[in-house]
């Protein structure tokens, strides 16, 4: 690295070697190379600014981009970039975000299975219409039912982990249901306080990660207009950039 | 790893003539430039770039001696150039006599850009921002204040990363989106307090009008000060901060 007292005068300011090479480095596209000294000099020198850009524009006809070596900077070699043209790499640029956007759409909603505004119907989890047939319980074993029965409240790792003590902003506070809260099927409510207006979506997912409830731009409370079948759930709130709370309860008879 | 030394450097060594053939294109075109900004006449273009020549000749001494190969030497060389070019226009008071630049208001801005080139005055302009370093974010975010320009969240987190989502979604309220009809007065008011707490500072409404009234006048007088015979006001400022916002105001 260059010593940098090389590049000041006895005033203080940069001579001509340190007005060239902060040249050097706009030219070059370097600034960020520049020693600390020269550069915390020249943030607060109008008379080396005025330096600076005076030799600037005595060079702008003179082309830098064939400068594949410079004494004091590092540089990078990008002959493709440079010779594309600035409209094609907007393009280019423009192209890749519909391209994220697009796959992400897919990832998020039709993956997901989560669309907005969209109150979905709930799995085979839900308690069935009593007008059905009841299920005979000859035709499935009471250990099997028994097991059954279990794996609905078994925890998620991958849910656990995110569940919280609190939220994670500051303008939320959630009311209910509380993290490990018992609910009935038909009574579950959520209830949140929020400092700001934004409407949120909420997800309730059951313990294998299926999202069984969801609504989007609803302010509280919410109930819940289906009945749960007994289980652990876990439930998210989220505005549109992010998640703001993730808990989870239980729905027990 | 052997340190680069420019080329250019062993043929001045060698035989600063040769260097200077290569370099009369380069001469030229920036004797040219103080002409066309009215600081010689064309008359004069060649007896300038004649004395350019003679007086770079004179200093190959002190270059050998000055010149610390952190540099490229033609960049170098070009500010040397810039101190020959000025200090000729400076000792004849007939020279500074011809160059009378516009004040402010007699001229319409466009017209000022389009003498000096609007791709010239952008790249400049820009040049000079990155000149800022550290206070280019605030920078920015004053000149939009002042310009009336909406503030963007990627505005204040490269000012102040750690800002909080609540301030930061209470002044994109007040400042995100058009704000044009927005006094001065209100607009600082409404603004100090936010930068207040950035920096952890008790200042005055009126402290950051200044300090961005100060920021103003010194980019003014850099692109005053470095292209001859400019006399750029505010209003080509906001054409040119306008422009670097999006990029198509402008026609190059």
């Amino acid at each position: 690295m260059a010593k940098s007292r090389i590049f000041f005068d006895e005033n203080g300011h940069l001579n001509d070697e340190g007005v060239a090479l902060f040249v050097d480095a706009l030219k070059l596209d370097t600034v960020n190379q520049i020693p600390e000294q020269i550069r915390r000099h020249v943030e607060d020198c109008a008379e080396c600014k005025t330096s600076i850009t005076g030799v600037l524009t005595l060079l702008e006809e003179e082309d830098y981009g064939d400068v594949q070596n410079h004494p004091t900077f590092k540089l990078r070699k990008r002959p493709f970039m440079q010779k594309v043209p600035p409209i094609l790499r907007i393009a280019a640029i423009v192209a890749g975000v519909c391209l994220v956007a697009a796959l992400a759409y897919y990832l998020v909603v039709w993956k997901g299975g989560v669309a907005e505004n969209q109150v979905h119907l709930p799995s085979a989890r839900a308690i069935p219409d009593s007008t059905a047939a009841p299920k005979k319980s000859s035709e499935e074993p009471i250990h099997a039912r028994a097991e059954k029965f279990a794996a609905n409240f078994t925890p998620n790792p991958e849910f656990e982990g995110m569940v919280q003590g609190g939220t994670r902003s500051e303008e939320l506070t959630v009311v209910t249901p509380t993290n490990d809260a018992d609910v009935r099927p038909a009574e579950a409510q959520f209830n949140w306080q929020s400092r700001s207006d934004d409407a949120l979506t909420l997800i309730v997912y059951d313990n294998h990660g299926q999202a069984v409830f969801s609504v989007a731009d609803t302010n509280p409370p919410v109930r819940m207009p289906i009945a749960l079948e007994p289980g652990l759930y876990y439930w998210k709130l989220m505005n549109e950039e992010e998640g703001l709370h993730f808990g989870k309860f239980y729905v027990r008879r | 790893m052997p340190r680069f030394v420019d080329p250019d450097f062993e043929l001045f060594l060698a035989d600063p003539h040769a260097l200077l053939l290569k370099y009369q294109n380069m001469i030229t075109t920036i004797v040219r430039l103080y002409v066309k900004g009215g600081m010689f006449t064309q008359d004069e273009l060649a007896d300038m770039v004649q004395t350019v020549n003679l007086a770079l000749l004179e200093r190959v001494g002190s270059i050998r001696q000055n010149y610390n190969h952190s540099t490229l030497l033609r960049t170098y060389i070009s500010a040397i150039i810039r101190n020959i070019c000025r200090r000729q226009w400076q000792i004849n008071p007939k020279r500074r006599a011809l160059l009378r630049p516009l004040t402010d208001g007699d001229a319409d801005q466009h017209e000022q850009l389009d003498r000096h080139g609007i791709k010239q005055s952008k790249l400049l302009f820009a040049a000079v921002m990155k000149q800022y370093g550290r206070h280019g974010p605030k920078l920015t975010i004053c000149l939009k204040l002042r310009f009336r320009q909406p503030l963007t969240r990627s505005d204040i987190l490269a000012w102040w990363p750690r800002c909080r989502r609540a301030e930061l979604k209470k002044f994109l309220g007040h400042f995100g989106g058009d704000f044009e009809k927005m006094t001065d007065l209100v607009m600082y008011t409404t603004a100090t307090p936010f930068f207040n707490a950035a920096e952890q500072k008790v200042n005055t409404d009126d402290a950051l009008r200044k300090w961005t009234a100060k920021r103003i006048e010194e980019i003014l007088e850099t692109l005053n000060g470095s292209i001859p015979g400019a006399a750029f006001n505010e209003e080509a400022l906001r054409i040119l901060f306008e422009d670097s916002l999006s990029p198509f105001i402008l026609q190059d």
